[in-house]
């Protein structure tokens, strides 16, 4: 399975920058949004990069652009936003990858240890450690995944958490 | 609607080696039920000495606070209040922290579990329960802090500077998100007073502006925005209404 490193982009900065463009008619250059947010360009990239990859935005040339499911997140309430990007993150192979090795395992949980194995073994190019903090915080918004830091267990969110 | 807070000529003052140095002086205005208020103004005028005064953290020097028409004397629990830092527990898990403030309250330990359930869902942190805050992003621990103030249901929500420990892309969706939460008739907070420096985050949010200015402060002028929801930064009229109140601060 071909598994990409996903970008380390808060949720609440994805969500403000779709509300940003909405702001600023759907549309605008990456570099002049950095300066008006006073991010720096490589920063701002980043959070753009997730949300292109939730399929939230475009970036043509060098500007980023909102799409219709971005449209949809600004205009949704909380339970249609977590589903929209609930759908979305299920899309993406290292989501798929986890949730089908967490179905796997007795009581669909994982230590954290051996996800870091398993994301240095599919990622050898990428810090195992961002990579687990994005993966429990994407998963964790989406309630797709928990993280219990006391159990140090990894887990499919079946609506239980581990306390 | 009635209103709930008043405040007659309030003064307060902190000793100094020459005597008394106020913080701000002279302040008189009512907050009515289903208001979001803003307070504005510039570093040192004495924004969040006055929203110590509301809450009753500390008295005033002078003048009078009265809360549904009864003089307020010692911490008024029916206001609670969102930090800049955010204020969490760093041992105590996400539940936990907002848990803490219903407890403090008396609240039976069944109850304060679904309500802290309850409201960390409304803030989109369903899923966090069991996260510490040093696992969190500044987003999400003031995603926190605004469910451990709504967990016990004030019947005025105070807001610190909310927003300025955040960068701009993260305050962006919190402030749509308290807005939000303001007008969810599922929850029964609905009059807000925040104290802000920034303008635009005044005019985005509220309903009205009581701006403020000097050293010490004094409360200048108190504007409402009549600007339609949801409100776009770019629009020629929300210009206006920073510029009007920049105008009295500058």
């Amino acid at each position: 399975m071909d598994v990409d490193p996903l970008p380390q982009s808060e949720i609440s900065r994805m969500l403000g920058l779709l509300e940003i463009l909405e702001d600023h008619g759907g549309r605008e250059d990456i570099y002049k949004l950095a300066r008006e947010l006073h991010f720096e360009s490589s920063d701002l990239v980043e959070v753009i990069r997730g949300a292109e990859l939730l399929g939230l935005v475009t970036t043509p040339g060098g500007d980023v652009e909102l799409l219709e499911a971005g449209r949809k997140v600004n205009a949704g309430d909380m339970n249609a936003i977590k589903a929209l990007l609930r759908e979305r993150m299920l899309q993406i192979p290292i989501f798929q990858y986890f949730q089908k090795k967490l179905e796997g395992e007795e009581d669909h949980r994982m230590s954290r240890k051996d996800v870091l194995e398993e994301l240095s073994r599919l990622l050898p190019k990428s810090n195992p450690d961002q990579q687990f903090h994005a993966l429990v915080a994407w998963g964790r918004y989406a309630e797709i995944f928990g993280y219990n830091r006391d159990l140090d267990l990894f887990y499919l969110d079946e609506g239980q958490t581990l306390e | 609607m009635g209103a709930l807070l008043e405040l007659t000529n309030v003064t307060k003052a902190f000793p100094h080696p020459r005597g008394l140095l106020p913080a701000f002086e002279e302040v008189s205005f009512g907050l009515a039920e289903g208001e979001f208020a803003a307070i504005v103004g510039p570093s040192g005028c004495g924004k969040s000495t006055l929203l110590r005064v509301i809450h009753g953290l500390t008295p005033p020097t002078s003048g009078v606070v009265t809360y549904r028409g009864e003089e307020v004397s010692g911490v008024n629990t029916r206001m609670a209040m969102v930090f800049q830092s955010f204020a969490l527990l760093p041992w105590l898990s996400v539940v936990r922290n907002v848990e803490l403030g219903m407890e403090a309250r008396g609240v039976p330990a069944k109850e304060r579990r679904r309500k802290a359930l309850f409201y960390l869902d409304k803030v989109g942190l369903d899923g966090f329960e069991e996260a510490y805050p040093r696992e969190l992003s500044g987003g999400m621990k003031q995603r926190v802090g605004l469910a451990r103030a709504l967990a016990v249901e004030p019947e005025i929500l105070l807001m610190d500077e909310p927003f300025s420990s955040l960068d701009a892309l993260t305050a962006a969706s919190l402030r749509e998100e308290v807005v939000d939460l303001w007008r969810d008739r599922e929850i029964p907070v609905n009059t807000v007073l925040m104290v802000t420096h920034i303008i635009e985050e005044a005019v985005e949010m509220a309903d009205r502006i009581l701006i403020f200015n000097g050293h010490p402060g004094r409360l200048v002028e108190d504007r409402p925005v009549d600007l339609p929801r949801p409100r776009n930064r770019r629009e020629p009229r929300f210009s206006e209404y920073v510029d009007r109140v920049f105008e009295k601060i500058a």
